[in-house]
C-alpha cells in the first residue's frame, strides 16, 4: 500500500465513527449532555484531522461540514431537535460509506450523492466563511521596502519563543537591510530579570511579501507585542512621512529610490537541509499490530502447547529411566506455557462495549420503525471475548435483539392495557459465568406463546401430535428450521433467515442458547459461548478402540447407572433417572458405528449433556482425561462428517475428532 | 539531532506526524494522551526541543497539558505548539494564555507542519 497511513487512517476512522454514532443516540436521550456532545464534536474532528493527514480529502471535506454542524450544537447556537439527530445519523451513514469505500480502495464518494445533504446541513448553521487557508504568497514579485518595529511582550522568553526567531523568518523570506537594537528599556542590575526581554528592534526590510504575510509571522505574537509594519514603498510619494521612519538615525529615501529602480532583489536564499540520521525512538504506549500476526502467534502457541503435552505424557510414560530433575523440568515448562498461552489469547480478547454500543443506534431505528417505544439497558459491556467471536455474534445477536422488539415488546398502548410501563425494556447483559460468557438478550414483552408454537409445529409436522415435550423443548422448536423462517418473517427479522440461523451461528462458536419465557412477562435468550475459539476443554472418551473428545462446555454430569435408573419406555426409546427426571441414553456406538464397544449400561459410563435445552445421556465405554485442546478444523483437509466438528492432536500425536453434540441430539429425533 | 514530542489522540495525527518529521531528521517521541505524556516527560532524562499538543483531547485537554509543561523548570523556555481548528478561535488565546508558543491550524499539510517545527526547533 503506497499511503503508509491508510491502515491507521481506516482502524481510527471506524472506531470514531463508533463512537460518534453511541454519542448521536446519547445525545438524543440528553440533548443537554455536554461531555457526550464534546466527545462527539472531538469524534468528528479526528475523523476530520485524519482523513486531512491520510490524504482522503473527500471525507475531510464533508467531515470539515459536519464538525462545524456540531461545533453550533456545541456553542449552544443550535438547538438538537428529533430533525438534528436524524441529520446526524444521515451524515454518520455517509461518512460510514465513504470509509467503506476507502476499505475497498475505492473513490470515498463512490456511489453517494452528498449535494442535497450537505444543503440541508446547511441549513442549520451559518456556515463557517473560512475556506481551507490558503498559503500567503504575493501574486507578484515585486519587492516592497517596509519600515519593522518590533517590541514583544515582556515575558516572550516564558513562552517558550525566541524573538530571533522573527528575524530568522524575515530574513528566509526577504533582506533586513538594516536593524537597531533598541535598548533603552534595559534596567540596571538590582531590577533586572534575565527571563524577560528588555530589547526591541527596528528595522528595514525588503521582500516581496505583502503586509498581511508579514503579519502571519508574527500572528503567535501580535496579540501581546507592539508589532508596527508600515510599507514605504505606498509611502513613496509622501516624504515628510517617510522621513519620520528610521534606522540607526537615516531615513529611507536613497534606499527606497534605488529599491525601485533594481526593481528585482536577489532571491532570498533557501536553506538546504542537512541530512540527519532517522531515529526509531519511540515512547508510545501501544502497538497497533495486524490481526494476521497475532494469528500467526496464536496458531504457534497452539503447536507448542501440543508438543508441550506430548512431552509431559512421554517423560509420564517413561519416568523410570529419565534423569531425576527431568520431570520438574517438564512441569516448569507446563506452566510456562499455559502462561504463555493465556496471555496470547489475552491478546486476542476484546470488550463487548463496542458491540453493545451498536445496538443503541440498532434499537434506536428498530423501535421507531416499529412505532414501538423501547429502551435499552446495557450491562457487562467490559466482558471479555476472543475478538474473532465478537465479529461473529454481530448477526446472531442482533437478530435475537429484532426478535424481541419485533416480536416480544408490545405496542405502546397494548402495554399500557396489561399495566405495563408504556416503553418496553430491552436488557443487553454480559458476565461470566463458569469458564464462560454469557451475552443475555431479555425483553418484558408478551413472552412466547407455547400453544402457537406447539399448533405450528403440528401444523408442519414437525412434531407428532401426542408427542409429549417438555417446556424446554416447545420453546427450543422457535430455532427449528421448518418453524422458524416461515413464522417469524417480518421486513425485520427475515433478513438473514430466521431464528435456526442464529442458532446455527452460535452452534459453530461452540456456544449455546438457551430461552428462558414467561408468557405476559417477557423472554430471555442467554448466549452461552468459550472465552476462545481456538482453544477449549474437552474429555477424552473411548469407545471400543476408539478415542473421541466431548466438549466439556456441553456436559453436565458423568455417571455410571445404576440398574434401576435406566428404564425403556415405547415411543421413548431407552431412558435414564437423571435428577428427578428421566433423559434419553444415546448409544454412541450405534451412531458412530464402533464394534467392540461395551453394550451394558452398567458397564458403561454416562455422560449427561445438555444442548438447547435438550438433556441426553451419551453412552460410553470410559472417559479418560479432560483436555485442553486446539481445535484444527476438519474443513481444510476433509469434507464435512456427521456428528463430527472438528478435531484435535492428542499429547502422544493421535488424531481425535471431536463429537459434535448438536448433531447427534438432532439425529435422535 | 532535535526531539520533538507529539502529544495527540488520533492514531492517524500521531502517525503522521511522527513520519513527516523523522523523515526530516527529527526524533519523535509520541503520547496518545496528556497524563501518560507527563509520565514519558517525568523519566525522560534527554531534552525535549518542542512540543506539539492537540487541544481538543480526552482525560487531559491540550491546554491544561501546555500549562503543566509550561510549570515544569526544563522546559520553562521549550517552544509549545498546539494543534488547533480555524472553528476554535477562542483556543489560540486560551493556548497563548497558558504558556504554549504558537499553534497549528488543522487540517494542516506536511510541509506546513515541518515549516513551523524548523521554525520553533531552529532548523
Amino acid at each position: 500500500m503506497e499511503n503508509p497511513l491508510f491502515e491507521i487512517f481506516v482502524e481510527e476512522a471506524e472506531d470514531n465513527l463508533e463512537i460518534l454514532e453511541s454519542r448521536i443516540i446519547s445525545i438524543e436521550q440528553n440533548p443537554h449532555d455536554k461531555e457526550r456532545i464534546n466527545e462527539a464534536f472531538r469524534a468528528i474532528h479526528s475523523l476530520k484531522g485524519g482523513a486531512g493527514l491520510a490524504g482522503f480529502n473527500k471525507v475531510k471535506d464533508f467531515a470539515h461540514k459536519a464538525e462545524d454542524l456540531f461545533e453550533n450544537i456545541r456553542n449552544g447556537s443550535l438547538n438538537v431537535t428529533g430533525e438534528i439527530i436524524s441529520l446526524l445519523l444521515e451524515i454518520l451513514d455517509v461518512l460510514k460509506i465513504m470509509i467503506d469505500n476507502i476499505k475497498g480502495e475505492k473513490e470515498a464518494n463512490d456511489g453517494i450523492e452528498t449535494d442535497e445533504l450537505l444543503a440541508r446541513m446547511s441549513e442549520f448553521y451559518e456556515g463557517s466563511a473560512a475556506a481551507p487557508v490558503e498559503k500567503q504568497t504575493a501574486s507578484d514579485t515585486e519587492q516592497v521596502l517596509y519600515y519593522l518595529r518590533l517590541e514583544y511582550y515582556p515575558e516572550i522568553f516564558r513562552s517558550g519563543i525566541d524573538p530571533l526567531m522573527f528575524l530568522n523568518d524575515l530574513r528566509s523570506a526577504g533582506e533586513i537591510i538594516d536593524t537597531e537594537l533598541i535598548t533603552h528599556e534595559l534596567t540596571d542590575a538590582a531590577d533586572f530579570n534575565p527571563e524577560n526581554l528588555y530589547l526591541s528592534w527596528q528595522l528595514f526590510y525588503l521582500s516581496p511579501l505583502d503586509q498581511k504575510a508579514i503579519e502571519d509571522i508574527f500572528c503567535f505574537v501580535i496579540d501581546e507585542s507592539s508589532i508596527e509594519i508600515i510599507s514605504l514603498t505606498a509611502l513613496a510619494s509622501d516624504h515628510e512621512k517617510l522621513k519620520s521612519y528610521r534606522v540607526n538615525n537615516k531615513d529611507a529615501t536613497t534606499l527606497l529610490s534605488k529599491v525601485v529602480a533594481v526593481k528585482d532583489g536577489a532571491e532570498p536564499e533557501q536553506e538546504k537541509a542537512g541530512y540527519r540520521r532517522v531515529s526509531d525512538m519511540n515512547t508510545s504506549s501501544y502497538i497497533r499490530v495486524p490481526t494476521e500476526k497475532l494469528e500467526n502467534i496464536f496458531n504457534t502457541v497452539s503447536e507448542l502447547i501440543v508438543s508441550q503435552a506430548r512431552i509431559s505424557m512421554l517423560s509420564e510414560e517413561y519416568e523410570e529411566s529419565l534423569p531425576d530433575n527431568f520431570i520438574a523440568v517438564t512441569d516448569m515448562l507446563r506452566n510456562i506455557t499455559q502462561i504463555l498461552q493465556e496471555q496470547v489469547t489475552s491478546l486476542r480478547m476484546i470488550s463487548l462495549s463496542g458491540t453493545f454500543d451498536r445496538f443503541k443506534r440498532v434499537v434506536r431505528d428498530m423501535a421507531s420503525d416499529l412505532g414501538k417505544q423501547v429502551e435499552l439497558e446495557i450491562s457487562g459491556q467490559e466482558t471479555e471475548l476472543d475478538k474473532n467471536m465478537i465479529e461473529k455474534l454481530n448477526d446472531p445477536l442482533k437478530h435475537l435483539v429484532r426478535n424481541c422488539i419485533d416480536h416480544g415488546i408490545e405496542k405502546e398502548e397494548e402495554r399500557i392495557k396489561k399495566g405495563k410501563s408504556p416503553a418496553g425494556l430491552l436488557r443487553l447483559a454480559a458476565y461470566l459465568e463458569g469458564g464462560k460468557v454469557v451475552i443475555e438478550i431479555a425483553d418484558d414483552g408478551q413472552g412466547i406463546n407455547r400453544e402457537k408454537i406447539l399448533k405450528k409445529a403440528i401444523e408442519r409436522e414437525i412434531v407428532l401430535p401426542n408427542q409429549q415435550l417438555t417446556d424446554g423443548e416447545i420453546l427450543n422448536l422457535i430455532f427449528h428450521p421448518g418453524l422458524s423462517t416461515a413464522e417469524n418473517i417480518t421486513d425485520m427479522s427475515g433478513r438473514g433467515g430466521g431464528m435456526d440461523v442464529v442458532k446455527n451461528a452460535i452452534t459453530e462458536l461452540n456456544g449455546s442458547i438457551d430461552i428462558i419465557s414467561e408468557e405476559g412477562k417477557g423472554s430471555s435468550f442467554r448466549l452461552f459461548l468459550p472465552l476462545t475459539l481456538a482453544i477449549m476443554d474437552g474429555m477424552l472418551i473411548s469407545i471400543g478402540a476408539e478415542k473421541y473428545i466431548i466438549p466439556t462446555l456441553s456436559i453436565i454430569e458423568i455417571f455410571r447407572p445404576e440398574k434401576q435408573q435406566i428404564k425403556t419406555v415405547s415411543n421413548r426409546g431407552e431412558l435414564v433417572f437423571f435428577r428427578g427426571d428421566y433423559i434419553p441414553v444415546i448409544r454412541l456406538y450405534e451412531i458412530l458405528q464402533i464394534e467392540d464397544a461395551a453394550l451394558n449400561p452398567l458397564e458403561a459410563e454416562l455422560i449427561v449433556i445438555n444442548s438447547n435445552g435438550m438433556k441426553a445421556a451419551l453412552f460410553v465405554d470410559l472417559v479418560l482425561e479432560q483436555y485442553q485442546i486446539v481445535i484444527k478444523s476438519l474443513l481444510k483437509n476433509f469434507r464435512r462428517v456427521d456428528n463430527i466438528s472438528s478435531a484435535t492432536i492428542l499429547g502422544n500425536g493421535d488424531v481425535a475428532l471431536i463429537l459434535d453434540i448438536q448433531s447427534i441430539l438432532q439425529r435422535r429425533k | 539531532m532535535k526531539t520533538v514530542f507529539a502529544v495527540d489522540d488520533s492514531p492517524t495525527a500521531r502517525a503522521s506526524i511522527k513520519y513527516t518529521l523523522e523523515k526530516e531528521g527529527y526524533n519523535v517521541v509520541l503520547s496518545d494522551d496528556g497524563v501518560n505524556a507527563l509520565k514519558i516527560l517525568d523519566g525522560y532524562s534527554d531534552l525535549i526541543n518542542v512540543f506539539l499538543f492537540d487541544v481538543n483531547m480526552p482525560n487531559m485537554d491540550g491546554i491544561t497539558l501546555i500549562r503543566e509543561v509550561r510549570a515544569i523548570e526544563k522546559y520553562k523556555f521549550t517552544p509549545i505548539l498546539f494543534l488547533t481548528t480555524e472553528s476554535q478561535e477562542s483556543k489560540k488565546i486560551e493556548g497563548k494564555n497558558a504558556g504554549a508558543s504558537g499553534w497549528i491550524v488543522k487540517p494542516f499539510e506536511p510541509t506546513q507542519l515541518i515549516e513551523i517545527i524548523k521554525r520553533f526547533a531552529g532548523a
